[in-house]
């Protein structure tokens, strides 16, 4: 059939069957889906919708770790995670917050049906699910969660910058709302673990730090691709039985949030005698501590990478910069001259030698030696490269060199004159 | 030799005249002028003055004034009218009134846009004010989309960016669309058909995101002539029009020549090339240094009509580099670095396809020469219209080619000129297209119960899609119940937008050029001569799954043209009836196969064909719908050769009538004919929808085809024409002699009326 047939069809057809149910069956349904997912009924001046409210006393471990001990965590290391020196995060006015929607492709309508949040009353920890058993009940799940937002100052998030941020931003703005979102300040922890972790681990994934981390394995979770057509599921069937695993999988989430950050601050409260932090980390960690100008702790974690193959050479060429910024001027000589020795970034090397001689030191007969050396190896790299090769390198030690044996030349007429 | 003395020695060149069919001259017209008015701001008048502009046109200033009214207006002038300003004017006075002011520039290839940027930013930094005009396309970089969406005064794009970038993601645009004034349409002509029937709802959708942000934008349509702009705009914006179609520019006397090459072979009646004709005629005023447009119809055409041209001017003081060539598959900065060249004066001469019949600016031209008619009345005005000064005269040239149509058209000259120009047919309302961008507007904004979007059965079509699960009816509300994103699924065009790139592998590898996926086959198989800007090169490898071409420079004396051979085969019927005797129609699903199959090696200047060779191509194939109908095979004293024109020439005059009835354009169906089907095993006409999947042409033709017959056959009757014109049955050369006695016999032998 085509569509203008299906059409006909269809339009003839309906006039015969009652499509809508009465007001009172659906208030039934509501409590009874309620009751099924072990939730009760939220009343608002946009209506009714189901929240799960679940929580977990001071005791409560999830992945090995205390909940609790999230806490714990100091402001500098928050600095740290955030690799932000000014902001201000305190999480026992933050909360934790992980969407499930109707699609990954995004775009206005995309809707955000589960929208699970988790916050710390005391030492326990309360996580609240608010679901849109039905798509017209946005506004009042929406309602309730800017009502919780107003006695919160911060979010905690995986990969909320880019998805679930925005996402509610667009739904409170669709639904005509002030977004309540904008002004808190957002720790988002894909991108703490992945300035941490990026180097070692294949997948910066929350199953995969899970996996990695603490050695947990998820049993029965449903992929996350396979949620939006669970819900839509549910919604043309009403059985909520399918959601559950969703609901888990939600919950899962929001506390694993919780131990990552706990995870991650014990490790970075001591950096070198914790056993989360293993080789390619410290190079990472090196260029954390230096962005955030923690320098002595800088060349610690780039001294621990210079044995670690894959981030070895770029650890070598950090310290040594490191090192030349600081003004230890005689590490980075040290540091240059071994990695001339080890064919470790020689060129760069030679170059780093050669301006050290010839601005610091005024040695312009070692300097010319450096630059001279360097032009070698450019040379040999462009043999081995033919066309691809990058010219202007050959151009730019060619005009050092020559600017070295001026300075030599002028020199010498001096030494002339004076004599 | 000047122009004009150059018209007065071919009006005495016996050759010459011997060929021309007709001389009309259009006589030079006075400007008429309104001073800026008092509400402009002073700060556009002084940009405006530094461009030597010290009033306005009078059609300038009706737009000016209806817009700054709060009027929608589309403006209908000739090209090179200054028609640019009818919009940029009222648009940049209200942001310098009120800088939150925002607009939208809608135009149909991304080509045109960057033009206009270019163009509008001139004005702008001509006020040193600080207005951001930004493009938003395809090729915009992900990092300057933030900036575009917060700050651009003036966000110019392409309805398809439109259909898929901005309207599902409006929450982004939320600055725009709440503040959004105007919406600019160039171009408007181009919107005809099922392009035109999508752009239109995709404008119903803005229509309906404005609404929610509070904004009701302002529309400014601009029209090459069409015989009915007014109508055309106000069904593609839903908004009432006001007209302005008196142009106030001033033109200078121009000479319209229609011109039939001479016999070369009386008894065969075979014609010289129009190609080496209108070389001929475009050297004659190149070397006089009269800057000059050659339009010709194929992108083959014009590399071939270049070659010679260069070679013509090659020992005179402009030299071969005066003249370019213009075509899609150009990379944008050659073509930037043309148009400014034909601007500035540095290039003397230009050989285009239809491409530069837009309204890219490339200043005036003195001469325009029409290699072969361009298939519409309005597209051959468009094109005359690119030679046009505003005081001095000017001279287009129609070389006609051995065609049938062109045939026609340049041995009557009086049906081109007193026939009005095309119109723009679209259908917003057609059901495929409606229901696939209520699928979008659901997605961007679910329907309030009662809403109606563009027609009053809304609802019944939003209940439908309820039952299809694709949305969801709660609490008085239509939501988008599905995963996918709607408008990535919905094209807004029938061909696709792949590009095969071509590489020159002479030297280091470089791109050179572009050629659309569809005529890959035909312009770049291997040992495809392929040329660009004059320049030969021969096609070594084409990579078809790469979608690349690598190719090496040549200089060999011959040029490549393929055969394309076009079959359909049934593939479902979904719909069949016996009308009577020995006629059934059908409806149903049909594989459309065009494939490459040979190419010839053709030889320049004599056109000799000196080989040829195999093309090894997989077929370009589309499915689609079709609606066909057999006719009795035996009629009493209908020869053979009498059916075969009488299927040709009813199979045309459905396919010229029909657009009428489906309000689309003639390009958005095509006919086939067979004289023994394989399907059928009876003679057959087949009209199929030119698009992939089908939109509805094919059924409703099968629904309606008695009263099309019957109109097909009051057609016939009515024309004036002695034995076919392409109002009717087509060119007699086409169909065939008798072809409008045996397409009414046929018709009688159908309806049995």
């Amino acid at each position: 059939m085509n569509l203008s047939e299906k059409l006909k069809n269809f339009i003839t057809a309906k006039g015969k069957q009652n499509l809508s149910g009465s007001a009172s069956e659906e208030r039934d349904e509501l409590a009874s889906i309620s009751h099924f997912l072990g939730g009760n009924l939220m009343d608002t001046p946009y209506g009714r919708h189901i929240v799960i409210e679940k929580v977990f006393e001071e005791h409560f471990c999830h992945a090995g770790l205390k909940l609790c001990a999230a806490l714990e965590i100091s402001p500098e290391i928050i600095k740290l995670l955030t690799k932000n020196l000014s902001i201000e995060l305190d999480l026992k006015k933050t909360v934790f917050i992980d969407t499930e929607t109707t699609g990954l492709a995004g775009g206005s309508g995309t809707y955000a049906f589960l929208i699970g949040v988790g916050y710390f009353e005391g030492n326990s920890f309360r996580l609240v699910q608010y679901f849109m058993s039905d798509l017209d009940q946005e506004p009042a799940v929406l309602y309730s969660l800017k009502k919780l937002f107003c006695n919160f100052k911060g979010l905690v998030s995986f990969n909320g910058k880019a998805y679930d941020i925005p996402l509610l931003s667009a739904r409170f703005l669709i639904n005509r709302m002030e977004d309540p979102l904008e002004s808190m300040a957002h720790l988002d922890l894909l991108h703490s673990a992945r300035r941490i972790f990026g180097e070692r681990l294949e997948s910066i994934s929350l199953s995969s730090l899970e996996q990695h981390l603490f050695f947990m394995e998820r049993k029965d979770d449903v992929p996350g691709s396979e949620i939006p057509s669970i819900y839509f599921r549910y919604l043309r069937e009403k059985d909520p039985s399918p959601l559950k695993p969703v609901f888990h999988h939600n919950q899962m989430d929001i506390l694993s949030l919780v131990s990552l950050i706990t995870k991650m601050g014990q490790a970075l409260y001591n950096p070198f005698g914790t056993e989360t932090f293993k080789a390619q980390d410290f190079y990472c960690l090196g260029r954390l501590y230096e962005d955030m100008g923690m320098f002595e702790n800088s060349v610690k974690c780039y001294r621990k990478a210079l044995y670690v193959p894959g981030v070895k050479d770029r650890a070598y060429r950090r310290l040594s910069l490191l090192f030349k910024r600081m003004g230890r001027w005689d590490e980075a000589e040290k540091l240059w001259i071994q990695m001339v020795q080890e064919g470790i970034s020689q060129q760069f090397a030679l170059i780093e030698l050669s301006k050290l001689y010839e601005h610091r030191v005024k040695d312009y007969e070692k300097a010319a030696l450096a630059a001279r050396r360097a032009l070698e190896v450019a040379y040999d790299k462009r043999r081995l490269l033919g066309r691809y090769h990058d010219r202007s390198e050959i151009e730019e030690i060619r005009k050092r060199l020559d600017r070295i044996l001026l300075k030599m030349s002028k020199g010498r007429e001096e030494q002339v004159k004076i004599i | 030799m000047n122009l004009e003395q150059l018209l007065v020695k071919l009006k005495n060149s016996d050759r010459f005249k011997k060929c021309v069919t007709r001389w009309e001259v259009i006589p030079p017209k006075p400007g008429e002028y309104e001073p800026f008015p008092d509400y402009l701001d002073k700060r556009l008048i002084s940009a405006l003055n530094k461009k030597g502009i010290y009033s306005l046109y009078s059609h300038q200033a009706k737009a000016l004034e209806e817009v700054t009214k709060g009027n929608s207006v589309v403006v209908v002038t000739p090209t090179a009218s200054g028609k640019t300003l009818c919009y940029n004017l009222p648009v940049l006075n209200a942001i310098l009134r009120d800088r939150n002011t925002r607009a939208i520039y809608l135009f149909p290839t991304k080509a045109l846009s960057q033009d206009q940027v270019a163009e509008l930013m001139e004005t702008i930094e001509a006020m040193g004010e600080d207005i951001k005009t930004f493009t938003y396309d395809g090729d915009t970089p992900p990092s300057a989309r933030v900036a575009i969406r917060k700050d651009g005064h003036i966000v110019v794009t392409n309805p398809d960016m439109l259909h898929t970038g901005i309207l599902p993601h409006h929450t982004k645009w939320i600055k725009l669309f709440s503040n959004l004034k105007y919406v600019v349409i160039d171009e408007l002509h181009t919107y005809r058909g099922v392009f035109g029937s999508h752009t239109a709802n995709v404008i119903r959708r803005l229509h309906r995101i404005c609404k929610f942000y509070g904004s009701n934008p302002v529309f400014i349509c601009c029209s090459a002539t069409i015989a009915n702009p007014k109508e055309l705009a106000e069904k593609l914006t839903g908004r009432p029009m006001t007209l302005i179609d008196k142009s106030g520019a001033p033109s200078g006397e121009k000479n319209v020549i229609f011109y039939n090459p001479p016999v070369v072979n009386r008894q065969l009646g075979i014609r010289k090339s129009s190609l080496l004709e209108a070389k001929d005629l475009a050297l004659e005023f190149l070397k006089n240094g009269i800057k000059t447009i050659v339009f010709s119809r194929s992108r083959l055409a014009v590399e071939v009509l270049l070659t010679y041209l260069k070679d013509g001017m090659k020992n005179t003081s402009y030299g071969s580099e005066a003249i370019r060539g213009y075509r899609g598959g150009y990379l944008p900065r050659e073509r930037r670095e043309i148009e400014r060249g034909l601007r500035e004066g540095q290039i003397l001469g230009v050989v285009s396809t239809n491409a530069l019949e837009l309204g890219i600016d490339i200043g005036g031209l003195d001469v325009s020469i029409i290699t072969g008619y361009p298939g519409s009345i309005a597209s051959t005005w468009q094109q005359a219209g690119r030679a046009g000064r505003r005081s001095s005269v000017s001279v287009s040239i129609l070389v006609a080619s051995s065609n049938p149509l062109d045939q026609y058209i340049i041995n009557h000259p009086d049906y081109f000129f007193g026939q009005p120009p095309e119109s723009g047919l679209i259908n917003p309302d057609n059901l495929y297209i409606l229901v696939s961008h209520i699928k979008c507007a659901a997605f961007e904004l679910p329907f309030e119960e009662g809403e109606k979007f563009g027609v009053e059965t809304t609802e019944e079509i939003l209940s439908f899609l309820e039952s299809e699960k694709i949305l969801r009816h709660v609490g008085g509300r239509w939501y988008w119940m599905a995963e996918a994103f709607p408008a990535e699924e919905i094209s807004l065009r029938s061909a696709s937008t792949e590009n095969f790139v071509i590489v020159d592998i002479t030297e280091e590898p470089k791109v050179i050029g572009e050629v659309d996926r569809a005529s890959a086959p035909m312009l770049i198989h291997e040992e495809a001569i392929y040329i660009h800007g004059g320049q030969q090169y021969q096609v070594e490898k084409l990579d078809y799954e790469e979608k690349k071409a690598y190719v090496r420079k040549v200089d060999v004396d011959y040029y490549t043209d393929a055969n394309l051979a076009v079959e359909i085969k049934v593939l479902d019927v979904l719909k069949e009836q016996l009308r009577q005797q020995e006629s059934s129609k059908y409806f149903g699903e049909v594989l459309v196969r065009s494939m490459a199959t040979m190419f010839k090696k053709i030889k320049f200047f004599t056109h000799e064909n000196v080989g040829s060779g195999p093309i090894h191509l997989p077929p370009e194939e589309m499915h689609t719908t079709a609606f066909w109908f057999t006719v009795p095979e035996t009629l009493p004293g209908l020869t053979p050769e009498d059916l075969k024109a009488g299927l040709a020439g009813l199979c045309n005059v459905l396919v010229n009538i029909a657009p009428l009835y489906l309000m689309c354009d003639p390009k958005d169906i095509r006919g086939v004919i067979h004289v023994k089907s394989p399907f059928t095993q009876k003679p057959t006409i087949f009209i199929y929808d030119a698009y992939p999947g089908g939109v509805g042409f094919a059924e409703r033709l099968y629904q309606m085809d008695t009263s099309l017959l019957k109109a097909a056959r009051q057609v016939i009757l009515e024309c004036g024409c002695d034995d076919g014109c392409p109002s009717c049955v087509g060119p007699l050369e086409e169909v065939g002699p008798g072809s409008k006695a045996s397409a009414l016999r046929l018709i009688q032998g159908v309806l049995a009326d």
